[in-house]
């Protein structure tokens, strides 16, 4: 595994980096906007511009575009989220996924539209809520059963099994939920409107500057409390503002896209794969790589098996899942190398 | 500069310090001696200003600990933890992390960063592993990188747990000549020593612990001569003149 080991060290220029991570993320809008059930040509984009009214620019303005913001979006803001708590927690294994973020979004958001039907505004700020509690929840546990990297996640398993539980006791009593579809659990970015991703975009632009504004801080925070706080960073303060900053973003992109499962854990260690673990560069890459990775799995879930289109969620899982385990391996023989 | 007056620190119930009190003085290594669990790494996070007494005061110059703002604290104190993380970026990188405390926003490293950063691993002689991974470097080598971090972060104190565990004698000893160039530059360097050999060749002053009280403080010659050693350690040393008139101890 001798290529793995120099990948890690020869590795492309920062600038280098994020300009081939950017150039991806274009050519996965361009294509979520093109290819679909009518496929079309760029030079349609020119002409929907020219003609508002045209067929094509309805499908482009009420389908293709919603679509493709909400891809970029809740990709974008799972792997900042991923990259925040990963290095808050310290814990590589964590992510919004396993600590019980996501789920606790989902659950408060299936509720929320339970009680309140009508209230697609505060979707995002149940989700954030829900996100926020889930992850406060976990790491006080972890915290009273010793903190270690091992109980954060089993904490995690165990929240997330229960808030799970608690999103299937919401739609089995309110079965006409809107957002309480199999579509939701599996998660999926199909048939989003501009009027959910409005309110959600506002919680993910405010998240993603503040996270942009705090990388540094998040470096110290990831060497260690004590080595942080003999730094001078007001440690308590500052992990309190970036968990909440991960919450507000894994919360508003569940709230519509569902529970995307793995892009908040697997994009940040492909993302170190590419650019290292230095926050600065990494945060923004993780963007770039979120949004683009989503919108580019959301645009084979509608060619492979066309005409039905898979919810995006499953085949996330399908990639994801092969991806983790390689990781997992990969640390494992990086450990015995010493 | 650093005073612990009385101080009572504990995580739990259980205090893990009692009513200690304690001087740190500039141009002065203080070794930090006891067994395993006496609160060495307790007292010196305290002193540290990282954990907070239950009672008791730490004094940093005359003034209270607390009421230091923790960016002031961190460039007049400097600490090297037990545990350390390995981050996935550079030896350099990891270096300019020790500037945080002299950074404005919007955390720019100036020249001047670059300069303490590149100064500082020349001092631990890695100057060679500035490009290098942390996740590709040995242990001994993280160390020195670890202790330049904590080197380019420029304070008159330098408290430093267990430096030298788990590194062969070459690097043992380089970090001991280490902290002897800090003292002369006139710092106060304290040291959580495991190794009496090395705590009494190189420290002005041993406090020696046990069930988190302090023992006794002295020179080697005065904790030789005391008696603590055997009270607590059951071992007792002996003073051996070396060629150069400067004295080793052997202990039995």
């Amino acid at each position: 595994m001798k290529c793995l080991r120099t990948s890690s060290t020869a590795r492309l220029s920062p600038r280098a980096a994020l300009t081939v991570l950017f150039l991806m993320l274009l050519l996965s809008l361009a294509l979520s906007l093109l290819l679909g059930a009518v496929s079309l040509a760029p030079a349609d984009l020119l002409s929907a511009l020219a003609n508002p009214s045209s067929p094509t620019a309805r499908i482009l303005m009420h389908v293709r575009l919603p679509r493709t913001l909400a891809s970029l979006l809740a990709g974008a803001a799972l792997g900042a989220a991923g990259v925040i708590i990963q290095s808050v927690l310290g814990n590589p294994l964590a992510g919004p996924n396993i600590i019980g973020v996501n789920a606790g979004a989902g659950f408060f958001v299936v509720l929320a539209s339970a009680l309140w039907p009508a209230s697609l505004r505060a979707l995002p700020m149940a989700a954030f809520l829900g996100a926020l509690a889930a992850m406060l929840l976990v790491y006080s546990i972890a915290k009273l059963t010793g903190a270690s990297k091992l109980t954060l996640v089993l904490a995690g398993v165990a929240i997330n099994s229960l808030l799970n539980a608690g999103t299937d006791a919401v739609v089995t009593l309110f079965p006409d939920v809107l957002v309480g579809s199999s579509a939701f659990r599996i998660g999926g970015v199909a048939g989003v409107s501009m009027a959910q991703l409005r309110p959600a975009a506002v919680y993910i632009g405010l998240g993603l500057v503040a996270a942009l504004a705090l990388r540094h801080e998040m470096d110290v925070l990831a060497l260690g409390e004590d080595t942080a706080k003999s730094l001078g960073l007001r440690v308590g303060l500052m992990r309190f503002f970036l968990l909440l900053t991960a919450a507000a973003l894994a919360g508003a992109a569940v709230s519509f896209a569902g529970l995307v499962g793995f892009v908040g854990l697997i994009v940040p260690h492909a993302a170190r794969l590419f650019v290292g673990g230095d926050s600065r560069v990494l945060l923004p890459a993780s963007m770039l790589l979120g949004g683009a990775s989503l919108t580019l799995c959301d645009v084979l879930t509608r060619m492979l098996f066309a005409p039905y289109e898979l919810p995006v969620g499953i085949l996330l899982s399908a990639i994801g899942c092969p991806f983790f385990l390689f990781m997992l391996i990969r640390r494992k023989r990086e450990v015995a190398q010493g | 500069m650093i005073e612990l007056q009385g101080v009572t620190v504990g995580y739990g119930r259980e205090p893990v310090l009692r009513d200690l009190s304690l001087t740190l003085r500039r141009g002065e290594i203080a070794a930090l001696i006891g067994p395993n669990g006496c609160g060495k790494s307790t007292l010196i996070k305290t002193a540290a200003g990282l954990l907070r007494p239950l009672s008791g005061e730490v004094l940093l110059d005359g003034k209270p600990l607390r009421a230091h703002a923790p960016l002031e604290l961190a460039r007049r104190i400097a600490y090297l933890p037990q545990s350390r993380q390995i981050p996935a970026i550079t030896a350099e990188r990891m270096v300019l992390h020790g500037r945080f405390p002299y950074l404005g926003y919007p955390r720019r490293y100036r020249a001047e960063d670059y300069e303490a950063a590149r100064r500082a691993l020349e001092a631990v002689g890695a100057a060679q592993l500035r490009s290098r991974e942390m996740g590709a470097l040995s242990g001994g080598e993280r160390q020195k990188v670890y202790i330049a971090m904590a080197l380019a972060q420029e304070t008159p104190a330098v408290l430093m747990d267990e430096p030298t565990t788990y590194l062969d004698i070459g690097h043992q000893l380089e970090v001991m000549r280490l902290a002897t160039m800090l003292r002369q530059e006139g710092k106060a360097v304290v040291l959580v020593l495991h190794d009496l050999n090395l705590a009494f060749r190189f420290a002005g002053v041993l406090h020696l612990m046990q069930r988190g009280e302090l023992v006794f403080s002295g020179t080697p010659e005065q904790l030789s001569q005391s008696g603590a050693l055997e009270a607590v350690f059951h071992v007792r040393a002996h003073r051996v003149e070396l060629p150069d008139h400067s004295a080793q101890y052997v202990f039995e």
